[in-house]
Formats: C-alpha cells, sequence, structure tokens
C-alpha cells in the first residue's frame, strides 16, 4: 500500500541533549487539547477553567488550564482524557480536539528565557492577553507552567522547532563550557534524543 | 522593527500583522455600481500623506481591526477593534 508516513518527521520524544548549564528541554507528549471557539464565559464555566486564560506572560498550573488564543477562542489543556461532547454545542461555543494537531515542549532552568528571547521580541512576561505569537518565524502558543515555560507549536512545524531549540540552546558556548554548546546543536540537528 | 498594538493582544511585533488596505474603502452595491466607481474600489488608492487610517489583521489571534498611523513618520497614533462596540 501506498505509504506517506516516511514523509513526515517523528514527533521528537524525550529531552533535549543540551550542554548549556541551568536549561532543559522536553518534548510532552500525551497531553489533551481542546480548542473552544465562541462564547467562552459559557464554556469555560462549564469545564472549570479560568474564564480569561493565561497569556504570554499568564501562569498556568495544574491538570486543567485554560490558554487564550484570541478574543473568542481559547485552548483547554487536560492532563490525561480528552473532553467531552466535541462539536457544536448549544448555546454557541464549539469544542474541537486538538492534541493531535499541536506538538508541546517544555523549556526549563534559569537559562531558559534566554532562549525564549531568540524566538520573540516579546517580554517572556509581557503580559499579553494572548498566548499565541510568533515564535522563531512560525505560530507557537507560549505561556508560564509552573516552574517551566511551555511551547505549542503546529504538529508539522515540531521537527523543527525542535532543531532551533537545540541550536538557539548554544548560547556562550566556547565561553563558558569549552564548546559543548555547540556539540549539543549539532546533536540536535542530527536527531532527537532517544 | 515596529511594535503594533493588537486591539486584543496589546503590543506586538509588526511581522505579526497583515495589511487589509485602506480604512472606510468600502464595497459598493455590486446592483448599482458604475464602471468608475468600481474600478475605483478595485484600484485606486488614496496613498494619503499623514495620519491614514487601515485596516489590519493580527495574524496570531484573528482580530481585524484599524490602525492610524502616519505615513511619512510611521507613527502609530492607536489602534481600535473593528467588533461590535469596539470594545475589549
Ligand atoms: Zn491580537
Amino acid at each position: 500500500m501506498h505509504d506517506e508516513e516516511r514523509k513526515w518527521s517523528r514527533l521528537p520524544g524525550g529531552e533535549l541533549r543540551l550542554a548549556t548549564p541551568g536549561l532543559a528541554i522536553r518534548s510532552i507528549i500525551g497531553l489533551s487539547q481542546s480548542m473552544i471557539s465562541g462564547d467562552l464565559a459559557l464554556a469555560t464555566m462549564k469545564f472549570g477553567v479560568d474564564a480569561r486564560g493565561v497569556g504570554t506572560g499568564g501562569l498556568a498550573f495544574g491538570g486543567r488550564y485554560s490558554v487564550r488564543l484570541a478574543r473568542d477562542r481559547m485552548l483547554i489543556v487536560t492532563g490525561d482524557r480528552v473532553l467531552p461532547e466535541q462539536g457544536w454545542r448549544d448555546g454557541g461555543y464549539a469544542l474541537t480536539e486538538m492534541s493531535a494537531a499541536l506538538a508541546v515542549f517544555e523549556i526549563r532552568g534559569t537559562s531558559a528565557n534566554e532562549v525564549i528571547k531568540r524566538g520573540t521580541d516579546l517580554p517572556v512576561d509581557g503580559g499579553s492577553p494572548s498566548a499565541a505569537l510568533v515564535f522563531a518565524g512560525v505560530n507557537a502558543i507560549l505561556y508560564r507552567f509552573e516552574d517551566a515555560l511551555r511551547l505549542h507549536v503546529d504538529r508539522g512545524h515540531a521537527a523543527f522547532l525542535w532543531q532551533w531549540l537545540g541550536v538557539a540552546a548554544e548560547f556562550d558556548a566556547g565561553e563558558s563550557d569549552g564548546g559543548k554548546g555547540r556539540q549539543a546543536g549539532r546533536n540536535a540537528l542530527a536527531g532527537p534524543a532517544e | 522593527m515596529q511594535l503594533f498594538p493588537c486591539p486584543f493582544c496589546g503590543p506586538r511585533s509588526e511581522a505579526e500583522f497583515h495589511f487589509g488596505g485602506d480604512a472606510g474603502n468600502v464595497r459598493p452595491d455590486e446592483d448599482e455600481v458604475s464602471a468608475d466607481r468600481w474600478s475605483s474600489y478595485l484600484y485606486m488608492r488614496h496613498n494619503q500623506k499623514g495620519m491614514s487610517p487601515s485596516i489590519w489583521m493580527h495574524m496570531t489571534c484573528g482580530e481585524l481591526f484599524q490602525l492610524d498611523r502616519d505615513t511619512l513618520t510611521h507613527s502609530v497614533a492607536g489602534s481600535k477593534a473593528l467588533t461590535e462596540g469596539g470594545h475589549r
């Protein structure tokens, strides 16, 4: 049978191999993501999440939270199970399952903000009401999650952004670590850590 | 690089925005429009010098809004949402 699967890069898994001190980047598999469009007040009340949703400077935590994407659009992230009742709902909102559409990366450590600065000119703690932005040239969603930063990106851009993160994490290579950071960048280009 | 104020998201890089033409260039009623009026709607631009209202979309959130910008200095005077009432 004709198989197009080999044309797609595998979803990056595990942790990026980095030599940069104070930095850890990993791929998060298994989160459920549902997009809500329309009447956010009604939908967030129904699903028990914050009605505003976190923006770029916002802080999310726990196993179920909301991320603001636009005036009338929001992403609800849950630890495991998919929200019920996909599709148009009475009362004026739509629920769309997005778990397979967006890859999620987590950036953690004292140098995490340095990586973010390379992808966007938006201040990390800038406090934009929306978490949707252009990051490293592609559409993404960025916010703080507990003591880390979470970055969602279209599945089709996941391999690119994983590579980009490996290279962007090279800062100070040659000065503080004798070039090991540069090697980490090459490792990232060679493929994801298994 | 310049920051544009999205009425919903606040200041964002100009690279996140898409130009939508002169503000106020309203599509004429197709049943009654003259050839001159129609070609003006399609092709003629004001190309104003100084403060000019224009329509933009913030691509990351989909907000459609009016931006008032000086075509000489590029300084931005403000923006307003095109949602009903123009409020947040
Ligand atoms: Zn916006």
